[in-house]
């Protein structure tokens, strides 16, 4: 029997908790329903046809929400009670809060591999994140960075025009006195500087600079002072070289010897020791010295240039106007030196360097190292993706011993959306609680060991940078809504008719959880195959033949012609001597680069790698004679115009018959007398360039290079450098092994590989717990048919991959799918990042799929503990 | 029937109006508007009161409670000097749009 009063209480009570309805807003429609009903029994309808009418009328409790929600907060300030309401608001919050952290602590396990996953992920995430946002943001960091600018100038090519770094030293200090739009003006110049300290020499660049350049850019001092930098003699060191030269002392105040590019040596101060540099540090020097220093750059001449002119344009002055007041002085400059005329000066902001890099001949700047930034956005992309994926494949598979607590909260009046919403909060606590150890991960673990694999100090900067957390909360959020909004989606769509009645068929209603499985291990074998492609790829190239014999080769870099000399003639008398030859330039450590013509010739030549050495360099390196004569050829009767090349400069010259033609290397016609088999110079990471060998009078020669017997290394290198400090007044010789250059190839491919497997065991780890969950669940799902297979005689193992087999054939899937990525992928990274990579076979891949084939399997084995200790006659008994 | 848009760009002006008649009530309103239209006008009545509550806030409609036979008490609206002049302003509006449509279509069918 219907009664009107009782199914207008219940209406009532559905819209009871809605916070949309302000104070008697309900009494207002229950009225406005009344009276319909009212009107409508007098039309002649029946009290139940006249309640359902006026209920269809007003609308669904949605519709009839969402409209008063509408003006819901217009009320709320209308009386007065926004804080009442925010109270609320953080109320509902907190409990929602309660309720997740209640719940995650009773489904620990879930939680904890859910955990691991989302840790592990966020860490990496952040470490890269760090570097990547540093590198991108190069030089931001600099004072008034948007008001600072680097002078280019442009000059018409034969392959069309050209951006040169480099400027006319005159055209700063001109800026700086006559042009007002210009406020500030450095300028640097990169030198080769001998420094000797403590009896210890170093050959590297010193940086000469103008007094503003501590004021133009941000260089934070560890100790000593630069405010009268340039204005009193002195210097200052990189925190890094100031730990070479003087170990743990304090430098300030303490003088070393430079020696500017084999000039007298003289004696410096040092004033100041920068903090070191973090990565956002595009410009960077290791010991910063007075322009004035260099005497030859300071003259009003015009011809001079100078390595880099950074200006600074007055506040208020447009870019445009910055530009074209520059241009007045590109004639002054083209008169002064007629053979190099500029069409324009062109500027480009301190923020752009980095970027631009590529198109500027001759810049201080450094360019974007795009591969460990794509690498590492790619690595973060890939582990986020696989532990989002845990997350939904855990908690899809373990919503089961959730079904009683959904069906309860859909029975007292939970509608879905807060069902939702209360999941949606989990994920997201979890993400936070993720995100809180990720970072701790990341601050004790890996920001340690990647500062020092990369060689620049990475922090989070959290104290100062807002970006960092804007970061972390998209990534929790991102998160939380990614791994949690299907499984939330998924769990609120339960009846509770079916969760009671136990009709509910979780299997059947996961369709998408195995295909989530599947995304879940081809990201799997993605990151997986990475990894030992790399590796085997590093193995490759450690096998390659580098095109010449580098084994038991020493170099013995010197300052004199006189020191070279000394050296030969030692080393000549040791009997652990094989071979030796001296030059200006060696294999692997410098060369000195030409360009070069000849009629066959593309028009705008090319540019040729040329060592010049005593005749005897090219047989002394072993490198193999494809036509021709090596210069230390008996019957080779050339003069020093002769050189020897390698098939690349034949390639690239275009020369049909090379033996006889004539070259022009820096417009000195030259003999090619021979050709040699191709060798790589450095590295695998670069293509082989042209190179030509000639033959230098010893005067030039500054480097011995000496091919010792096998186990007379070391003691041969000792009684030199006892012979040479006695020779040279203390001095050391400067020796250097040229497998060394191998060893630091090895290295960083090594490292890069080192780096994937890493994450390939994660991401392994990762997938393996979800398979973990998975088989675990589906075992306690299953507990009845064990039992009975176990009563008739299966053993537990067989039992335990008989019934998780659909995890191993998801698991292929999912691989079969991932191969042609993955392919295609590593083709394309190993030809990106090296000239001569191996080619892909199916190995690797197939050693991927045995790997990850066999931890699944090993991390199903373990369920065979679970169904061993099930006792069938307890499960069966409950039936 | 009247389109649901038309309906919605012309409830403000017709409340109003209604209100000028006399203080109605929720479903009064809603009664009123169906003799109007003679039943050819179909809404939401969930929509009907926001608007009512957004007047009412704008200064345009005030409210009062009154005892009621049965049930809860029952929500009043009447038309303030605000609402007056604002439905002065709408009436401006409509008679220019009724003008325009008068000169195009004939004064006949524009005024039905």
């Amino acid at each position: 029997m219907f009664n009107l009063e009782k199914a207008l209480a219940t209406w009532r009570h559905q819209y009871k908790y809605s916070r949309a309805f302000k104070g008697r807003d309900l009494d207002e429609l229950e009225q406005h329903l009344r009276d319909q009903i009212a009107f409508l029994v007098d039309a002649g309808q029946t009290e139940e046809e006249a309640f359902r009418e006026a209920i269809s009328e007003l609308g669904t409790f949605h519709e009839t929400e969402s409209e008063f929600r509408t003006v819901a907060w217009m009320k709320t300030r209308d009386r007065r009670e926004i804080g009442q309401e925010l109270r609320h608001q953080c109320t509902m919050i907190a409990s929602y809060l309660r309720i997740a952290a209640r719940n995650l602590r009773k489904n620990r396990v879930p939680t904890s591999i859910n955990l691991v996953g989302l840790s592990v992920a966020i860490a990496v995430t952040m470490v890269s994140y760090t570097f990547v946002s540093k590198v991108l943001t190069r030089d931001h960091h600099h004072p008034r960075a948007n008001d600072l600018y680097l002078v280019h100038q442009v000059t018409q090519e034969p392959h069309g025009e050209q951006l040169w770094g480099h400027t006319q030293a005159a055209l700063g200090p001109a800026l700086a006195t006559s042009s007002p739009l210009v406020d500030s003006v450095v300028r640097i110049e990169q030198r080769a500087v001998t420094l000797s300290h403590d009896g210890s020499d170093f050959d590297r660049v010193g940086h000469f600079v103008d007094p503003d350049f501590f004021s133009m850019f941000s260089f934070p001092t560890a100790s000593g002072s630069v405010q009268h930098f340039g204005s009193e003699p002195g210097v200052v060191l990189s925190a890094s070289w100031a730990e070479t030269l003087f170990g743990a002392e304090d430098p300030v105040g303490q003088s070393v010897t430079v020696a500017i590019e084999g000039s007298a040596p003289q004696e410096v101060v040092v004033m100041a020791v920068s903090e070191p540099f973090t990565t956002e540090a595009g410009i960077q020097y290791l010991m910063a010295y007075p322009l004035i220093m260099l005497q030859d750059r300071l003259a009003d001449d015009w011809r001079q240039t100078i390595d880099a002119t950074f200006i600074r344009r007055t506040p208020g002055v447009s870019e445009s106007a910055l530009g074209t007041a520059l241009q007045t002085w590109k004639d002054r400059a083209n008169a002064a030196d007629p053979e190099w005329q500029i069409i324009r000066y062109e500027i480009d902001g301190i923020k752009d360097l980095a970027w631009n890099r590529e198109n500027v001949q001759r810049s201080m700047a450094n360019s974007i190292p795009w591969a460990p930034v794509v690498v590492l956005s790619l690595i973060s992309g890939l582990l986020l993706l696989l532990a989002c994926f845990n997350y939904m494949n855990v908690s899809m598979a373990t919503a089961t011993r959730r079904l009683r607590e959904i069906g309860v909260r859909k029975a007292v009046g939970g509608n879905r959306k807060q069902l939702m919403v209360q999941f949606l909060t989990e994920n997201i606590l979890l993400s936070f609680v993720g995100l809180l150890l990720g970072m701790f991960i990341a601050w004790s673990a890996l920001l340690p060991v990647f500062s020092q694999i990369s060689g620049h100090e990475l922090d989070f900067g959290l104290t100062r940078n807002l970006r960092v957390w804007v970061f972390m909360a998209i990534l929790v959020t991102g998160i939380g809504f990614l791994s949690g909004a299907y499984p939330a989606f998924f769990v609120s769509s339960f009846q509770p008719t079916a969760i009671f009645q136990h009709r509910l068929q979780l299997r059947r209603r996961r369709p998408l959880s195995h295909g989530f499985l599947a995304v879940q291990f081809l990201l799997a074998f993605l990151t997986m195959s990475v990894g030992i492609v790399l590796t085997w790829n590093g193995q490759y190239l450690a096998s390659k033949d580098w095109g010449y014999d580098a084994e038991q080769l020493v170099t013995i870099h010197t300052d004199s012609v006189l020191e070279v000399q000394w050296v030969k003639g030692y080393l000549g008398e040791q009997p652990g001597v094989l071979d030796l030859t001296s030059g200006r330039e060696v294999i692997g450590f410098s060369y000195n680069e030409q360009h070069t013509v000849t009629s066959a010739t593309p028009i705008e030549g090319v540019e040729t790698f040329v060592f010049g050495a005593d005749r005897d360099y090219t047989s002394f390196l072993g490198l193999e004679r494809l036509s021709g004569h090596l210069l230390s050829d008996s019957l080779m009767t050339a003069g020093p115009e002769a050189i020897v090349v390698n098939e690349t400069f034949v390639k690239e010259t275009g020369l049909s018959d090379p033996i006889g033609s004539v070259v022009e290397l820096d417009s000195i016609p030259r003999v090619v007398v021979g050709v040699v088999a191709d060798f790589h110079h450095e590295d695998f990471f670069s293509l082989i360039r042209p190179t030509a060998f000639e033959d230098t009078g010893e005067s030039d020669h500054r480097i011995v290079s000496a091919r010792l017997m096998p186990g007379q290394t070391s003691m041969t290198m000792a009684a030199l450098q006892k012979a040479h400090r006695e020779a040279f007044n203390g001095k050391e010789a400067r020796v250097r092994y040229q497998d060394q250059i191998y060893a630091s190839f090895q290295e960083e491919s090594m490292g890069i590989a080192l780096i994937f497997l890493f994450v390939a065991v994660l991401a392994l780890i990762i997938s393996c717990l979800s398979i973990y969950a998975l088989s675990a669940q589906n075992v306690l799902n299953r507990l009845k048919e064990i039992g009975v297979r176990k009563v008739l005689g299966g053993a537990p193992l067989g039992i335990a991959h008989l019934i998780n087999r659909r995890y191993v054939i998801i698991m292929t899937i999912g691989s079969v799918l991932a191969l042609p990525l993955a392919w295609i992928g590593l083709d394309t990274l190993l030809n990106d990042i090296y000239a001569y990579a191996m080619d892909l076979s199916i190995a690797p891949f197939l050693i991927t799929y045995a790997i990850i084939l066999g931890v699944s399997l090993l991390t199903i084995t373990t369920q065979a503990r679970t169904i061993r200790r099930s006792a069938p006659a307890e499960i069966l008994r409950v039936e | 029937m009247l389109s649901k848009s038309l309906a919605s760009a012309t409830l403000k002006p017709l409340i109003l109006s209604m209100l000028k008649e006399g203080p109605k009530y929720g479903f009064q309103l809603v009664y009123r508007a169906r003799q109007l239209y003679d039943g050819q006008v179909a809404w939401s009545n969930s929509k009907l009161y926001p608007i009512l509550h957004r007047m009412e806030h704008d200064g345009w409609v005030e409210s009062y409670w009154k005892a009621s036979d049965e049930g809860p008490d029952r929500k009043y609206y009447r038309i303030t000097e605000d609402g007056e002049a604002a439905l002065a302003r709408v009436q401006q509006q409509w008679k220019m749009v009724n003008n325009v449509w008068a000169e195009l279509w004939g004064p006949e069918t524009a005024t039905g």
